[in-house]
């Protein structure tokens, strides 16, 4: 019993010594990625193409994965919250001036999701930049 | 009758750690060959887009069937009241649940997205029997697992009944779903009949005994725990019911083929012209598979000896591979007939010609990890808890025993 | 928001008129075509994009196969550029790449007469596929289109071991420059969509616009006044296993 308690004790302060230093590392600065512009401006009339930007911040995996489901079962193909529309309207190109993919720190999408360290795999399937990159 | 008492196993010589050792390195080679097999993709093993479903299936499907089948020897006991089998429930609950857990996770697996597994237990579609058998296999872990507990906790005791029966209900109508994956298939000549579901029901009698026997004897050789021969005799003697039984839903399985025009295309695939899958459908499936073992344990003298019965148990777990192997990937590796009345001269994707498979060394490892994990759980089990009685003498589980010696 | 719904609007208004228009042109042109020569007759689902599909259509594709000819791969060749498969970056593995449509020449066994055909997915009524596949993933449109939805597919190959034809395809390798309205990916199953993206843009699939040899008609089944309709109501067509009772969206004429 007193093996397997301190065992306990020593495997917390481990854990808290892992939790501790990650999150130092945090706050030491890693920078905050500044995302690509899109290329289309605002829609006329409106703050923003889509939805303004920290209700898109919030909201965007629960639009794409609505419309995602609309287009594939009921061929509901608007443009508003479609990923191919997400990609060729924040394309970013690399200092040579190609269309950078996924793979790239620089992708629009990646950009953000590497930094928070969310792993998507939309890209197994889709395309992750437009007109194969050309 | 003896109160019969229950004991962890020691677990600590060599020979234990050994076991353990080994089966440990049998189920890590099959994790890395599932990882190797995930990371590069599917094309690396033996499989196509002819052959859909290969070795890890013929393994994984085996091992489920098994595990319903290993669950008798309990419901025996408990639905059937055949008090001898009574002390032996407990191992045959845990053995029934590990070999059910080996299979599923070969079957995952070999998943072409098993990280998607929360998918396929979220997202159902009630007419797929895949979807059923998700339900059943989970079901059957729970069921069996409080069967399990009701059988170890004597205060849970007056439920320990309806525990087991419907324990005996779910494992039915698992199998069930387990033949109808292949009874529901209409498009494959091999498949779309209705015998499968009763056919596989009573294959798993066969399976579930033989793994059964062989740990049962296993495990009390290597404890030198009392092991009595009216209860080995009992169980081969099952084992060899159980065997026929299989023969006799295999023969109406061909003999129908046989008399259908439409099938008679599969049956000469089978029976004469398969080349590998005829083989192994004559040799493996009937001979080493039924025959053999059935011989060995009716016969007056061999059926008496423990090494033979191991050896007859051991062959129908062998010929059950064949009878998979036989079933699923010969089943694929028939043509369809996309064209009645006609022959296909020419084509791009293997169309009318007879689809090549050969297993590769990956999907053999991760099907045999797969029974090395369904062996470590057990031989972990009984060393944790207490599974198996300390005592399995003729005296002590069989309460007219005195008398009929006398 | 407002501006949004109101432009949705206008293209809905817009399109209504442009079926009205449409049918008008087909009836007319119906009329004309008394041989039934295949003209393309823009038998339209004029779908406004945001309008989901309904029952009211039901797309197929007829193929007269005494007009396939043996040799030619130009359905097949469209297809793969079209949705990007076949032109896949390391050696071709015949056993393992994907295959969504392919060209097959049978004999009949009594009397020897041979016909070449493209072959793909059925498009059936009641697709083996989608009831055996246990997540829903496989499953047909309601305007009659099979379809495998990729999020929820876990790759258990079920729907292959289903299909009686064999048109089904599981990506075995990593695939990498995917064209953007075709996507595909390792460890899922996919087959012949019927071009979808195009169906849903008024197009005809790339198979029936490459066909030179005027061997496909594509369109409604349901609209009487469609060509496809009027060659299958004219002439005997068949379908493949149809024993099964599947009935299929894709039908073969001069089998």
């Amino acid at each position: 019993m007193r093996k397997s308690q301190r065992f306990n004790i020593l495997f917390g302060l481990a854990m808290a010594a892992v939790l501790l230093s990650g999150s130092a590392a945090v706050f030491a600065g890693v920078p905050v990625p500044l995302l690509p512009e899109p290329v289309k401006s605002a829609v006329e009339g409106e703050e923003s193409c889509v939805l303004p930007e920290d209700e898109m911040r919030r909201v965007h995996m629960d639009r794409l994965k609505h419309q995602r489901d609309d287009t594939m079962h009921e061929g509901v193909r608007t443009s508003r919250f479609s990923l191919k529309e997400c990609i060729s309207c924040h394309v970013t190109k690399n200092d040579a001036g190609e269309k950078v993919s996924v793979k790239s720190r620089e992708h629009f999408c990646n950009a953000c999701h590497a930094y928070t360290g969310v792993t998507l795999d939309c890209w197994d399937c889709h395309a992750s930049q437009p007109d194969g990159g050309q | 009758m003896k109160k019969i008492d229950y004991l962890e196993i020691d677990g600590d010589s060599r020979g234990f750690y050994t076991l353990v050792g080994i089966l440990a390195l049998i189920a890590a080679f099959g994790a890395g060959a599932a990882l190797t097999m995930e990371h590069a993709g599917h094309w690396i093993t033996g499989m196509s887009n002819q052959v859909i479903w290969g070795t890890p299936h013929v393994f994984a499907v085996f091992l489920i069937v098994a595990a319903s089948g290993a669950l008798n020897i309990a419901s025996m006991g408990t639905v059937f009241n055949r008090h001898i089998y009574q002390p032996l429930g407990r191992l045959s609950s845990l053995l029934a649940i590990a070999l059910l857990v080996g299979g599923l996770l070969v079957l995952v697996l070999d998943l072409g997205r098993p990280d998607r597994l929360i998918v396929a237990m979220t997202v159902y579609n009630f007419k797929s029997i895949f979807a059923w058998n998700v339900l059943l296999y989970t079901g059957f872990i729970g069921i069996t697992g409080v069967y399990l507990w009701f059988q170890m906790d004597r205060s849970m005791g007056k439920y320990y009944k309806i525990a087991g029966y419907a324990a005996f209900i779910w494992r039915l109508i698992l199998t069930t779903g387990t033949g109808a994956i292949f009874g529901f298939i209409v498009a494959r000549d091999a498949f779309d009949s209705a015998i499968y579901p009763p056919m596989f029901i009573i294959n798993s009698f066969a399976y579930g005994m033989a793994f059964f026997i062989l740990v049962l004897l296993a495990a009390y050789k290597w404890t030198a725990r009392p092991l009595g021969d009216k209860l080995v005799y009992r169980l081969k003697n099952l084992l060899g019911v159980f065997v026929a039984a299989a023969f006799y839903f295999l023969l109406v399985y061909h003999l129908t083929g046989l008399y259908h025009t439409k099938r008679h295309g599969i049956e000469d695939f089978f029976l004469q012209s398969g080349g590998i899958y005829t083989q192994l459908f004559w040799i493996g499936q009937v001979l080493i598979g039924m025959l053999i073992p059935m011989f060995l344990v009716w016969h007056p003298t061999l059926g008496k000896s423990r090494s033979m019965i191991s050896a007859a148990a051991t062959l129908v777990i062998i010929g059950g591979l064949s009878q998979m192997y036989v079933t699923l990937i010969g089943g694929q590796a028939y043509p369809l007939n996309v064209f009645p009345g006609y022959e296909v001269v020419s084509s791009s994707f293997f169309d009318g010609g007879v689809n090549a498979y050969s297993p590769s060394l990956f999907e053999v490892m991760l099907g045999v990890g797969g029974i090395a994990v369904a062996l470590l759980a057990v031989t972990m089990g009984v060393k944790i808890l207490r599974f198996l009685p300390t005592d399995l003498s003729d005296k002590a589980v069989d309460p007219h025993h005195t008398k009929e010696a006398a | 928001m407002s501006k949004q719904i109101d432009s949705t609007h206008d293209d809905r208004q817009v399109s209504s008129g442009r079926r009205e228009f449409i049918k008008q042109t087909a009836a007319t042109a119906g009329a004309a075509l008394a041989s039934g020569a295949l003209l393309y007759t823009g038998e339209a689902s004029a779908k406004p994009a945001d309008e989901a599909v309904t029952s009211a259509q039901r797309w197929g594709i007829l193929v007269d196969t005494s007009k396939c000819a043996d040799g030619c791969n130009d359905c097949v060749n469209a297809c793969a550029s079209e949705n990007g498969w076949g032109s896949v970056e390391h050696d071709p593995r015949p056993k393992t790449d994907a295959q969504w449509i392919r060209s097959v020449t049978i004999r009949n066994k009594q009397t020897s007469a041979e016909h070449t055909l493209p072959l793909m997915c059925q498009h059936c009524e009641n697709p083996p596929c989608a009831d055996v596949c246990p997540t829903g993933a496989s499953f047909r449109r309601e305007d009659g289109i099979v379809l495998v939805d990729k999020h929820i597919c876990i790759g258990c190959r079920y729907c292959m071991m289903a299909c009686p034809y064999k048109a089904r395809s599981f990506v075995h390798e990593t695939i990498e420059n995917q064209i953007e309205y075709a996507p595909r990916g390792k460890g899922t199953v996919e087959a012949c969509t019927m071009c979808v993206h195009r169906v849903d843009d008024d197009r005809n699939p790339a198979c029936v616009e490459a066909c030179s040899h005027q061997a496909l008609t594509f369109g409604d089944l349901k609209d009487p006044n469609s060509d496809i309709a009027k060659q299958m109501k004219q002439h005997a067509t068949k379908e493949l296993r149809a024993d099964l009772g599947l009935n299929t969206g894709v039908r073969y004429k001069g089998l």
